[in-house]
C-alpha cells in the first residue's frame, strides 16, 4: 500500500526536522516547506493526503496561505489541512477553521508520539475514508 | 434653620417660598458656573420681591492659591449693570488680597461675622481705585454695604456682598435673620458646586489615568503573548527532542542517562506550564478573560475530567469516585470550570499516596451548587490553609512533591480567580496533616437569582478578550 503523502510547512528548523523524522519513522512520505511562500507553491502542485500548516511563519503566515488557497484552489486536490500552532488564540484558530482547516494542534502540548497518533487519526488508518472527523486534541 | 423661623414667628409664606427657591438651586445645580450665577440672582430676586431695598449682590470666592478674594458673580440688576459698565477693571479680574486686613470682605472672613458700612470703598478697595468707588457710590445712591462670610462644613468659602439703598438702621431683626438664612444656603450651594467641580476634575484625571493603564495593560498582554509564543518554540523543541531520546533511543540509554533525561523532560514541562499559567494570570488580572456561559451538569463535567486523568490515577492505583446522583445544573463557562476541576483533581492525585482515594461530591446550598473534592492524601496543617490560594503560596513540606511533579504554584490562584469570576467561592479544609484534604467551590445554580445576575454581569467576549491556555497535569 502506497504510503500517505504529508506536507509539513514549518519555519523553525528544529521543529520541522523533528516532526519530519518522527513521521518518516512512522512510515509516512514526508515533504517539507520552510515558509509560507514555499509551502504555498508546494500545496498548489497538490497531491498530498494531509497538510500540516504552521501559523507564524515569515514571508507568508498560515492564514495568508489559507486565504490564497481559497482564492486560487490548487489544480490537483489535497487532503485535510491541520493547523500547527503555539498560540491558543481563538480568533486565529476560528478564522482558519472557517477557511477550511479541519483541526489544530498546539505544538507545545503534544509529544512527538501524540503527533503521530493524531496524524494517523486524520489519515483514517488503513481505510480510504478521508472524511473521518478529527477529534479535538486533549490537553 | 428654616424650621426655627417657622415655629417662632409670623414669617410669611413669601419668605418660605423664597427660601425654597434658593434651596432648589442648592439641590439641583451642580454646575459651578450656573450655581453661582443663579444663586446670586435668586437671592436678589427674592430680596427684591420683599422690597427691602437691595441693589446688588456680589459673590466672591476665596482663591487660596493666590491668597485673594475674587469676584465670581454679580446679580443682574440695574445698579449692577451700571457698575459693570463703568468699572475700570474687568469684573472677573477684581481681586482683594487677603493681606488687606482692613478690607471688610477680608475682615468678615477672618472674624467670621458680618460687617456693615456706609462706605462701599471699605468693601471694594484695594480691588478698585478709591476715588472711583466713592464717586460711583455717590452716583448710585448706595447707602449701606453688608458683607457676610460664606462658609460650609466649617470651611471658609468666600464672602457675599450686599449693597442697599437704605440706611443700616432700617434693617429689621427679621431681615437680618432672613439674610443670614439666605447666606447659609448660598454657602451650601457653593460648597456643593465646588465639590462637584473638583469631583469632575478628579473623574477626568482618573479616566485619563485609567485609559493609560488599560493601554499599558494591553501592551503588556500583547508583549506577554508574543513572549510566550517565542518562549514556546525552543521549549517545544527541548521537550520533543528529550521525548525522542527517551522513546526512540530507549534501548541505548543507561539508567543514569535515562534519569537525567526524565528530569530534564519534567523540568521543561514545568516551564511550559509556568508560561501558560503566567499568561493566564496576566489575562485574568487584566480583565481580558470572558465567560462563555451555558447550563452545565457538574456531575457530567466531573466524569469527563476523571476520564482524562484516569491513566494517571491508575499509575498510582488511586480510586476516583463521583457522586452520580441528580443535581441541578449550574451556569458557568464549561472550559474554565474544566480547568478548575483539572487543577483540584490533579492536586489531589499529586498529594495522595498509592492506593488512596479521591471523591467528588455535591451539595445544594441556597442558590449555589457546592462541589467537594476530597482526597485521602497528605492533608494540610491549619496554619497553611490561608496561603494556598496565593501566587506561589506553596506549603513547605510540599516542595518535594511539587518539584518532582512539575506543578507551577499558580494553579490554585487561577482556580480561585476563575471561580470568583463566576460569583462563586472556593476554600480548603483539612482535619490535619496526614488526614486528607477537601477543596470546595461553589457555582450559581442555573435558575437562581445569582445565576441570572451572573448571566447579566459576566464579562462578555470582545475583540480584546482571550482564551485561557491549557495546562497539563503531571503526577508522579
Amino acid at each position: 500500500m502506497e504510503p500517505k503523502r504529508i506536507l509539513l510547512v514549518e519555519d523553525d528548523t528544529f521543529t520541522r526536522e523533528l516532526y519530519e523524522e518522527v513521521l518518516k519513522d512512522a512510515g509516512f512520505n514526508i515533504e517539507t516547506a520552510v515558509d509560507g511562500e514555499d509551502g504555498l507553491s508546494k500545496i498548489k502542485i497538490g497531491g498530498f493526503d494531509l497538510i500540516l500548516l504552521d501559523v507564524m511563519m515569515p514571508k507568508k503566515d498560515g492564514l495568508e496561505v489559507l486565504r490564497d488557497l481559497k482564492n486560487n484552489p490548487p489544480v490537483s486536490q489535497n487532503g485535510q489541512i491541520v493547523l500547527l500552532t503555539n498560540l491558543t488564540h481563538d480568533p486565529v484558530i476560528n478564522m482558519a477553521l472557517s477557511m477550511g482547516v479541519k483541526d489544530h494542534l498546539i505544538k507545545s502540548d503534544i509529544t512527538p508520539g501524540e503527533l503521530v497518533e493524531k496524524v494517523k487519526e486524520y489519515l483514517g488508518g488503513k481505510s480510504q475514508d478521508k472524511n473521518q472527523a478529527p477529534t479535538h486534541p486533549e490537553s | 434653620m428654616p424650621l426655627s423661623i417657622f415655629s417662632k414667628s409670623p414669617y410669611s409664606e413669601k419668605i418660605f417660598k423664597s427660601l425654597w427657591e434658593i434651596s432648589k438651586v442648592v439641590l439641583e445645580t451642580v454646575d459651578f458656573e450656573k450655581a453661582t450665577k443663579e444663586v446670586v440672582n435668586i437671592v436678589l430676586n427674592e430680596l427684591g420681591e420683599l422690597k427691602y431695598g437691595y441693589d446688588a449682590i456680589v459673590l466672591t470666592l476665596l482663591d487660596t492659591q493666590q491668597n485673594q478674594l475674587k469676584r465670581i458673580a454679580i446679580s443682574q440688576t440695574e445698579v449692577a449693570a451700571k457698575f459693570l459698565n463703568s468699572t475700570p477693571i474687568p469684573f472677573q479680574e477684581i481681586a482683594i488680597p487677603l493681606s488687606a486686613v482692613n478690607n471688610l470682605a477680608v475682615k468678615s472672613i477672618l472674624e467670621g461675622k458680618v460687617q456693615t458700612t456706609s462706605r462701599m470703598s471699605e468693601i471694594l478697595c484695594p480691588g478698585l481705585p478709591l476715588e472711583w468707588v466713592d464717586h460711583l457710590q455717590e452716583k448710585l445712591g448706595t447707602k449701606t454695604g453688608l458683607v457676610f462670610p460664606l462658609s460650609a462644613r466649617e470651611k471658609n468659602l468666600g464672602a457675599l456682598i450686599f449693597s442697599l439703598n437704605k440706611g443700616k438702621n432700617k434693617i429689621s431683626k427679621e431681615e437680618w435673620t432672613i439674610l443670614e438664612t439666605y447666606v447659609g444656603t448660598v454657602g451650601i450651594a457653593l460648597d456643593n458646586a465646588l465639590l462637584f467641580k473638583s469631583l469632575n476634575e478628579t473623574k477626568q484625571k482618573l479616566e485619563v489615568a485609567n485609559n493609560r493603564l488599560r493601554e499599558l495593560d494591553k501592551l503588556k498582554d500583547d508583549f506577554v503573548s508574543v513572549a510566550s509564543h517565542e518562549l514556546r518554540t525552543p521549549m517545544t523543541a527541548i521537550k520533543s527532542y528529550i521525548w525522542m531520546g527517551l522513546n526512540k533511543k530507549k534501548n541505548e540509554l543507561s539508567p543514569e542517562l535515562e534519569k537525567y533525561l526524565v528530569r530534564s523532560y519534567i523540568s521543561v514541562e514545568r516551564l511550559i506550564n509556568l508560561v501558560n499559567d503566567m499568561l493566564n494570570i496576566s489575562r485574568i488580572e487584566g480583565g481580558r478573560v470572558a465567560l462563555r456561559l451555558s447550563e452545565v451538569s457538574l456531575v457530567a463535567l466531573a466524569k469527563e475530567v476523571i476520564d482524562e486523568v484516569m491513566p494517571k490515577a491508575q499509575e498510582k492505583t488511586i480510586k476516583l469516585i463521583v457522586n452520580e446522583n441528580s443535581f441541578p445544573a449550574v451556569i458557568c463557562d464549561k472550559d474554565k470550570i474544566h480547568e478548575v476541576y483539572l487543577n483540584l483533581i490533579g492536586n489531589a492525585l499529586k498529594f495522595t499516596p498509592k492506593n488512596g482515594q479521591i471523591k467528588i461530591d455535591f451539595k445544594e446550598d441556597g442558590p449555589y451548587l457546592e462541589t467537594m473534592v476530597t482526597d485521602s492524601g497528605v492533608g494540610i496543617a491549619p496554619e497553611n490553609l490561608a496561603k494556598l490560594f496565593t501566587k506561589f503560596g506553596r506549603l513547605e513540606n510540599s516542595y518535594t512533591a511539587i518539584a518532582e511533579s512539575g506543578g507551577t504554584g499558580l494553579g490554585l490562584y487561577i482556580s480561585k480567580s476563575l471561580v470568583e469570576l463566576h460569583k462563586g467561592k472556593i476554600n480548603a479544609s483539612s482535619p490535619g496533616v496526614g488526614r486528607g484534604t477537601t477543596f470546595t467551590f461553589t457555582l450559581p445554580i442555573a435558575s437562581s437569582q445569582v445565576g441570572k445576575l451572573l448571566e447579566k454581569e459576566a464579562p462578555k467576549e470582545t475583540s480584546e478578550t482571550k482564551d485561557l491556555e491549557k495546562t497539563n497535569i503531571n503526577v508522579i
